[in-house]
Formats: structure tokens, C-alpha cells, sequence
């Protein structure tokens, strides 16, 4: 029996078969601010009071924090003034990306069915959260009925297990998943992520893999974890829940990379290397929290950036921004000529941050790189961990492995 | 239901929600007309301008993955577009083709060349392309509610009035 079936029989009081459709009861629905103004839109349309709505929002302007143009900050208007009129809880811009403020704020339980306006709402899974990214008609009926229907997935596990080698990031690790697995391979599947490898992740660590599952195809993921005082009520998985599709040992994975345009192109760090960079960008809902500043400004030593190299790093919220500062990691950025922007998604959807100019070579720690993401058709996206990031913003070019393992 | 289209699109590359809306233009507007004519402007700019009422799309490989942004769906049909087929869908992009009375409809090999028409029946589970049957998974009940109604937001609007009915 999977954790989807035993989270979804448990709620339908009897055994649920793969395949078959199933209505339930939201706990927690979120809406980001590249939906929030659709949503308004639509409970216009309908006519919608504020006695309807059964299941209470929170709205997190994340992606927009600061407007870039006059038609996005229209749209944020439509979308704050639309929030505030239902009583919606409303997040401010500056406080983080949605799913790390979930997180935060203890939106994800295990256990829990959450519901979000974003495909990486799937990063609830660290927390063994059943937590599905929908788009936003499924989320104002949910938001309307406290209810969504759900059809079980067929689930999978991928085993990892022993450590990776010192400096190998779980993004890499979630990379090198990638390169064996694709994107199309585990279409609509649950996938149970399991080994000691998973269980031993630090919760940043394991929410970089989780966030990534939708990069799989897969509808949601849960992460095999230990009781923690973090997390004190998540449960093991069960082992042969699914089939295995995939059973590595974590030392064998190597620095990785993924090529511009799609997530059909990676590779090992060193079959791209020497390539020359002209922006780098540290943050994203993978590779936006603490841990990864951590490691960015570890392998960037005292060196400052390149010169003509654009370094932008944009925290994942607000709690882990004040961190930065606690620790002296911001300091420490600054000095190295990183320009360090609020929480939020910054540049990585194209509306918040800065667009790569024509022909430019960027380097990122987000989890897509589709042609024209962030905001230029005629820019070019390579993928990566935080680690390989720093070492490409000091030598203004992709890394070899040597060269970051040196940076250890 | 029954759903004709005389002008067919073919894709031989996986297709992401990016690659059908830029994000700087669904940020900027919610009106589906408006985000119409910037459809696949990333992946293959002036395509929109090909794009005419009863527009199928088909696509040898993944149509629709990535990001949530049911805009995708919404400016496709704006622009024109009444089905959609290809091998499989992006698990979001999927349900919300069918929220919005879009059929997306899995074949896994259409073969070459692409029809000039194609037909579908959604109860029946029946393609016709270029008059050549060929069988698909009928609509669900749940599908095909979706179609008749024009969409979940219909549905949602009957349901919102049976609750105010039923409140005190």
C-alpha cells in the first residue's frame, strides 16, 4: 500500500485502487501571485461573496515582489484589493516564495492534503504532505466546495542509498535522477523517494528533491524520514510500495549539469565545462533556503565575482534573509559583488529580477530552463547546484569537477 | 460531443507551458484574448497568427509540461484551439485542458503524415482522422460533464448556488 493510498483511504474511511477517481476534503489551498489576479477574474465571473467560499486562501505575492512593469503591478492591485475584500490571508511581497513560506509556517503536515496554485507545490512531500500543484479553476473549487476529486496515481520508489561525496549537492543528486529517469517517463505516478541517503537529508536538502519531483511528471512525492523534532509525526514508508524504478548508490553521483532549453540535457559537469558564463542566479523554491547560500558562499571563498559576470541571489523568505544576515553570509556576498534582491522567486519565471540581454550564457540553480524562462527567447539556460554556481561566478565560466572539488 | 477541427498543428518536441505562454504576458493580463496572439511566441514566434478557429494540435511527444499556468489552456482556446492530442500530457496541463471544455486526448503514435481534418467523439472514444477511425479512451462522466457544461467554472456555479440554497 503507498503513502497516497493510505493517506487517501484513511480520508475515504475504506481501500482506494490505482486508477480509480476519488473526492476529498482540502485542509490547506495556497495561490501565488501569478494566479492570484485569475483568480479574481473568476470569482467575479461566478459572482462569488465572501459566505462561499468555504476554504479560506492564503495568497503569497511571491513572484512579482517587486513589480517590473505597470501591467504586472495592475494585476497585483486586482489581486491584493481582491484578497482583501473576501478576507483572504495575504501574504506580502518580501516575505518569501509560497512553497518555503509553507513550509515555514507549518502549512505542510504529514498527512495533510494541501492544495496549491503552483507545480512545485509538490515540495510538501519532504514533509510526507500529500500537497498537488493544480491550476486555478481546480483551486477555486476546492477554495468554494472544500473539496477536490483526485485520481490515484500509480506509485513508484527511487532508492538512494550512502552518502554522496563531500561538495555533491542533493541537487545533483535530483539532476542525475533526472538524466536516468527523464521527463515523461513517470507521467500522473506518486514517486517514494527511499533509502538512507533520503532519510538522512537535512529538511532543506530533502525539500530540493521534493520540489523537483514535478520535473519527473510525477502528480506528488513523499520522502522516507525518521522522526525528528522537526518533524515528529512522519512515518516510514512502506518498503515495495511500488516498483523500483530506479536504485543508485548516492556515491556514485557526480557534479552535474543540465544544458539550455529543456531537462532532456544533462550531463556531467565536466562534458559542458569551459563554457563561458555571463550571469549566475542562486535562489528558486530548490535552491533558495539557507543550506544553499551556506554552500554558495563556501565555495566562493574570498574571491569576488568575475568581472562582467551578473550574480544575482534572491532568498527564499524573509526568515532565511535575516539568517543571511545573522550569519554573515550577506556580508559576505555583498563584499564578493553579488546583488543580493527581496524573497521571492526573483528572476526565475521572467517577471521579477534580471532578464538575461541577447546571447547570454546563464547559469542557475532553478528547476526549468525552458527556452525564454526568464524573460528573453534569445538567452540560454544551464541548470546546477549551488556549489558549481559559486565556482562559475568566480571564474566566469562553467567549472570542471577538479575546480569545485579545489573549492572543498 | 462531437468536436471537428479543419486545420491541424503538428509538434515533434516536447512542449512545456512556458513554450505556450511567456510568463511576462500572463503575469500582465488575465484576459485569454489578450494572451492569444503571444502563444508559443518563445518556442516559435508568429505561429499564433496560423492559429484559426478549429485548430487541432498534435504532438508526437509530452504536450503541456511544467508549470501550473491554466492561462496556457485558456489562450489556446482563445486563440482558436478545440483538441489537443498527443502520446501524454503534463498531469496539470492535462486537468486543466478538460476544466476549461478543451479535449486532451492520448494516442501514443499518430502517424505521418499529419490529417488535414480530424474528428472526435467524446463518448464514444472515436477519432476520425482524415475519415480513418481510430479508437481512444471514451470521456469519463466526469469528462464529459466538463464538456457539456462548458467547463468547471459552470459546474462551480451550480454548486455554489445549491449552497446558498441549502444555507439558512
Amino acid at each position: 500500500m503507498s503513502r497516497f493510498q493510505d493517506i487517501v483511504g484513511a480520508r475515504c474511511g475504506r481501500a482506494v485502487s490505482v486508477g480509480e477517481i476519488v473526492t476529498l476534503a482540502v485542509d490547506n489551498i495556497y495561490v501565488q501571485d501569478g494566479n492570484a489576479p485569475t483568480m479574481a477574474r473568476l470569482l467575479a465571473q461566478l459572482g462569488a461573496h465572501r459566505d462561499d467560499i468555504k476554504l479560506i486562501p492564503t495568497v503569497v505575492f511571491d513572484h512579482s515582489t517587486v513589480a517590473p512593469t505597470g501591467a504586472i503591478a495592475n494585476q497585483m492591485q486586482v489581486a491584493r484589493d481582491c484578497s482583501t475584500s473576501y478576507g483572504f490571508r495575504v501574504v506580502r511581497e518580501g516575505a518569501g516564495i509560497s512553497h518555503i513560506y509553507a513550509a515555514e509556517q507549518g502549512l505542510y503536515q504529514p498527512d495533510a492534503i494541501v492544495l496549491g496554485s503552483d507545480s512545485h507545490t509538490c515540495a510538501g512531500g519532504a514533509f510526507q504532505c500529500l500537497s498537488l500543484g493544480m491550476g486555478i479553476s481546480d483551486i477555486l473549487h476546492a477554495m468554494i466546495t472544500g473539496l477536490t476529486w483526485v485520481k490515484v496515481p500509480r506509485t513508484v520508489q527511487v532508492r538512494v542509498s550512502g552518502r554522496l561525496a563531500p561538495g555533491v549537492a542533493v541537487k545533483d543528486l535530483a539532476l542525475y535522477l533526472l538524466s536516468h529517469l527523464s521527463f515523461d517517463k513517470l507521467v500522473y505516478c506518486s514517486i517514494e523517494f527511499i533509502g538512507d541517503t533520503i532519510r538522512a537529508m537535512s529538511l532543506d536538502a530533502a525539500q530540493t528533491l521534493s520540489s523537483m519531483a514535478v520535473e519527473f511528471g510525477a502528480k506528488c512525492c513523499f520522502l522516507d524520514r525518521d522522526p525528528c523534532p522537526e518533524l515528529p509525526t512522519v512515518r516510514p514508508l512502506r518498503p515495495e510500495a511500488g516498483d523500483i524504478v530506479l536504485d543508485i548508490d548516492a556515491a556514485s553521483v557526480p557534479y552535474m549539469i543540465c544544458g539550455p532549453d529543456s531537462l532532456d540535457h544533462i550531463a556531467t559537469l565536466d562534458a559542458l565545462s569551459g563554457r563561458r558564463i555571463d550571469m549566475c542566479f542562486l535562489g528558486s523554491c530548490t535552491n533558495g533556503r539557507l543550506e544553499d547560500f551556506a554552500a554558495f558562499a563556501d565555495a566562493l571563498g574570498d574571491d569576488g565575482v568575475a568581472d562582467g559576470l551578473i550574480c544575482q541571489a534572491t532568498p527564499g523568505s524573509q526568515a532565511i534573509y535575516r539568517s543571511l544576515i545573522h550569519t554573515g553570509i550577506l556580508e559576505r556576498l555583498i563584499a564578493a559583488g553579488v546583488v543580493v534582491t527581496p524573497p521571492g522567486c526573483g528572476p526565475c519565471a521572467g517577471v521579477q529580477g534580471h532578464i538575461p540581454h541577447d546571447g547570454a550564457a546563464v547559469l542557475s540553480t532553478m528547476n526549468r530552463n525552458f527556452k525564454g524562462r526568464m524573460g528573453n527567447r534569445n538567452a540560454s539556460i544551464y541548470l546546477c547546484s549551488p556549489r558549481v554556481l559559486a565556482v562559475a561566478a568566480r571564474l566566469g565560466r562553467l567549472p570542471t569537477t577538479q575546480e569545485v572539488c579545489d573549492a572543498l | 460531443m462531437r468536436y471537428e477541427s479543419t486545420q491541424v498543428i503538428g509538434f515533434d518536441k516536447a512542449v512545456s507551458t512556458d513554450d505556450i505562454i511567456a510568463g511576462k504576458h500572463k503575469h500582465a493580463s488575465t484576459d485569454p484574448a489578450e494572451l492569444a496572439c503571444h502563444v508559443f511566441e518563445n518556442l516559435a514566434p508568429g505561429l499564433a497568427r496560423s492559429i484559426v478557429p478549429g485548430t487541432a494540435l498534435v504532438s508526437s511527444a509530452i504536450f503541456g509540461i511544467g508549470s501550473s499556468r491554466e492561462q496556457a489552456v485558456t489562450a489556446l482556446r482563445a486563440a482558436g484551439v478545440n483538441l489537443i492530442v498527443a502520446p501524454s500530457f503534463g498531469r496539470i496541463f492535462y486537468r486543466n485542458c478538460w476544466n476549461n471544455g478543451l479535449p486532451a486526448i492520448e494516442l501514443p503514435v499518430m502517424e505521418q503524415p499529419l490529417p488535414a481534418r480530424i474528428c472526435y467523439s467524446a463518448e464514444d472514444g472515436a477519432l476520425w482522422l482524415d475519415g480513418r477511425y481510430v479508437s481512444v479512451e471514451p470521456a469519463s462522466t466526469l469528462q464529459l460533464s466538463l464538456l457539456e457544461h462548458g467547463g468547471l467554472l459552470a459546474l462551480l456555479r451550480v454548486c455554489m448556488q445549491e449552497a446558498r440554497a441549502a444555507r439558512p
